[in-house]
């Protein structure tokens, strides 16, 4: 080990779970300020898509039709995929707020949360 | 095999490329070690929690999509036909499954400083049982997911070095690499050779799409060879394949997003705003890999039909290698599309290691075996275990070979008993009534289901592992959540404690 090596840290001073057990202060804590499953349409949006995304209501001899190379049906598939896609996207950006201060870390380029509560 | 497969031979250029590709991994291993803030399990697993948009994004794409996705799922559209174009869809779900439970999960990372997924496990359920079955459950998965890199890193291998390198030298050159820079770095280190990997992943991405729609009359010529050779592969699914079609959009839609090490990056992140950016454009990301594994397959059928189960699993390597004398340029590039299929094997094996190592230390060896253990030695013994699980699975990806297991079959394995871990994250997050006992059972018992009927085919006492048309696992998972829910409702609701006077 050279003598450049990063010092041992105490043990007691990490921020990481240690087994600690308090029920009421898990589910006081465990909701963020907003989330995707608060919106109503989300879920059954999803739904919907991948019933659409299966090809339940077409004959399979619809693969005699190719369009771009590929049958028609496989692309009824690929659109659900770019559906899907742009709801789960929008729900990463528009329906998710924490709500916590780790916002305000990404701005300042300095340490993270975790460091924060280290240090005090 | 077959004898219309083109011979692939690279030359020496290649494994230059190569070489130089491992010397720049190592020295970022060497970098991730000087970086370190503290020798913590935060700082060696999570990165110290430091991870912004790009590395987060990138780091998570290079795990998400594997040897597996360029090797694996060519291979199984390939076998299946046009209908594997289910895997799009379930490579998005993901991602979806994510906005259900990473939001909560998130939250209280932040909040408790959780490591690990078993953590939260713990924390939310205070089963000691629970934790226990949810690691070994977990590291099974891993395991089999690392073994299925592996024989990935052999077959790559064995093909840019256009045979001076047999595929054991492949997986223990490779290996060998990875767990130094691993060692050094941890997280780090692995995050960083991860965004490089994701970059030439990305870029090896867009130039084979570019090339097959292109080259050769591209899909059109493609579909028309389907057609003469194999026209039942064009088809859209029967009754049977529409069940298997919603089986695997359940086992790998709800199981992928189980893996422990995503769920470790999400508490990686830098902060909420990095992490919704990330999936934000993780979601998109099927559209080009997923999508392009697929066409691989497609062109193959047409190009060479009749291929085995097991040479199926390398039609990617027989697609590029059949351009790789058309062109100076194209040669070069072809080269970097293998660079990157290496480097996607790599990226996603040592994230699964660094878990399956933070797994045991943190959740086993720290809670159960010395409580009183230093950071220092935590790191140390996680460290030698995950070399120690390397070891075994080595001779497992040597033995897998000499039996000729396919790809595909291991990733069954892996999934099939993954998946049944769905509910305690899924309603764990949500439903405060459900408690340890409910879940304990469900998980059980599902995995017992799963486990029977993949007996009694091995015992010939049925011949399928999806009866029906589904999978195994699902069938575990369905009665797991159907235990899940049934004990929760029926059990009396608790009372509070009273006095007797």
């Amino acid at each position: 080990m050279g003598h450049n090596a990063p010092p041992v840290t105490d043990n007691k001073r990490l921020s990481e779970y240690r087994d600690e057990r308090d029920p009421e202060v898990f589910w006081a804590a465990v909701r963020p300020a907003d989330e995707p499953l608060r919106h109503r349409w989300f879920l059954p949006a999803v739904v919907v898509i991948l019933i659409v995304s299966v090809p339940w209501y077409l004959p399979p001899s619809v693969g005699d039709r190719l369009a771009g190379g590929l049958p028609v049906w496989t692309w009824i598939t690929i659109l659900c995929g770019l559906a899907l896609a742009g709801v789960t996207a929008f729900a990463s950006l528009r329906l998710w707020r924490d709500g916590s201060d780790e916002a305000g870390s990404e701005a300042r380029d300095g340490g993270t949360v975790a460091d924060e509560k280290d240090a005090t | 095999m077959n004898s219309s497969v083109p011979e692939v031979t690279f030359g020496p250029g290649a494994l230059a490329v190569l070489g130089g590709y491992l010397v720049i991994m190592l020295g970022l291993g060497l970098l991730g070690r000087l970086k370190q803030k503290e020798r913590s399990l935060r700082d060696f697993y999570l990165g110290g929690s430091t991870f912004g948009f790009a590395v987060l994004f990138l780091t998570l794409f290079a795990t998400q999509y594997s040897g597996n996705t360029l090797l694996g799922f060519a291979g199984r559209s390939y076998q299946q036909g046009t209908t594997y174009i289910v895997s799009i869809t379930f490579m998005i779900l993901v991602i979806t499954v994510f906005m259900i439970y990473a939001p909560r999960l998130f939250h209280l990372a932040r909040r408790f400083g959780y490591i690990t997924p078993t953590d939260f496990v713990y924390h939310r359920f205070g089963s000691h049982p629970l934790r226990i079955l949810c690691v070994a459950l977990l590291c099974w998965g891993l395991a089999n997911y690392v073994l299925e890199q592996l024989v990935a890193m052999g077959h790559g291998v064995e093909a840019i070095s256009g045979g001076r390198m047999t595929f054991m030298q492949g997986v223990l050159l490779l290996v060998g690499v990875m767990l130094i820079y691993e060692s050094l770095g941890g997280m780090r280190a692995v995050a960083w050779t991860d965004a490089v990997q994701g970059t030439l992943l990305l870029c090896g991405c867009a130039v084979i799409l570019y090339t097959l729609v292109t080259a050769d009359g591209g899909l059109a010529a493609a579909a028309e060879g389907v057609r003469a050779t194999a026209p039942v592969k064009l088809e859209s699914p029967d009754a049977e394949g529409l069940r298997s079609w919603v089986s695997t959009l359940l086992m790998l839609g709800l199981g992928v997003a189980l893996y422990p090490h995503a769920v470790q990056r999400i508490f990686a992140a830098k902060g909420e705003r990095s992490l919704r950016r990330s999936l934000a454009a993780m979601s998109f990301m099927p559209l080009g890999t997923t999508l392009l594994a697929f066409l691989i397959g497609f062109i193959a059928l047409s190009r060479f039909p009749g291929l085995s189960e097991l040479e199926s699993d390398k039609v990617t390597i027989y697609v590029l290698g059949g351009l790789i004398d058309r062109s100076p340029v194209m040669y070069w590039l072809i080269v970097m599309v293998f660079a990157a299929v290496v480097a996607a094997i790599m990226s996603t094996a040592d994230s699964a290691l660094l878990s399956i190592g933070s797994m045991f230390t943190k959740d086993i060896y720290k809670s159960y075996m010395r409580r009183e253990a230093s950071a220092r030695e935590m790191l140390i013994v996680g460290k030698t275990f995950a070399w120690g699980v390397m070891a075994i699975l080595i001779v497992m990806a040597w033995v897998s070979l000499e039996t000729e297991s396919s790809i595909w079959l291991l990733i069954k394995l892996k999934l099939e008993f993954m998946v049944q871990l769905s509910p305690v994250f899924m309603l764990g997050v949500y439903w405060r009534r459900m408690p340890a006992s409910a879940v304990l059972a469900g998980i059980v018992l599902g995995t017992l289901l799963t486990l029977v009927i993949w007996c009694g085919v091995v015992a010939g006492l049925w011949a399928t592992r999806s009866p029906w048309g589904v999978a195994a696992g699902v069938w575990g998972l369905l009665l797991n959540y159907a235990v899940c829910v049934g004990w929760t409702l029926l059990r009396p609701a608790e009372q509070p404690a009273t006095v007797r006077t």
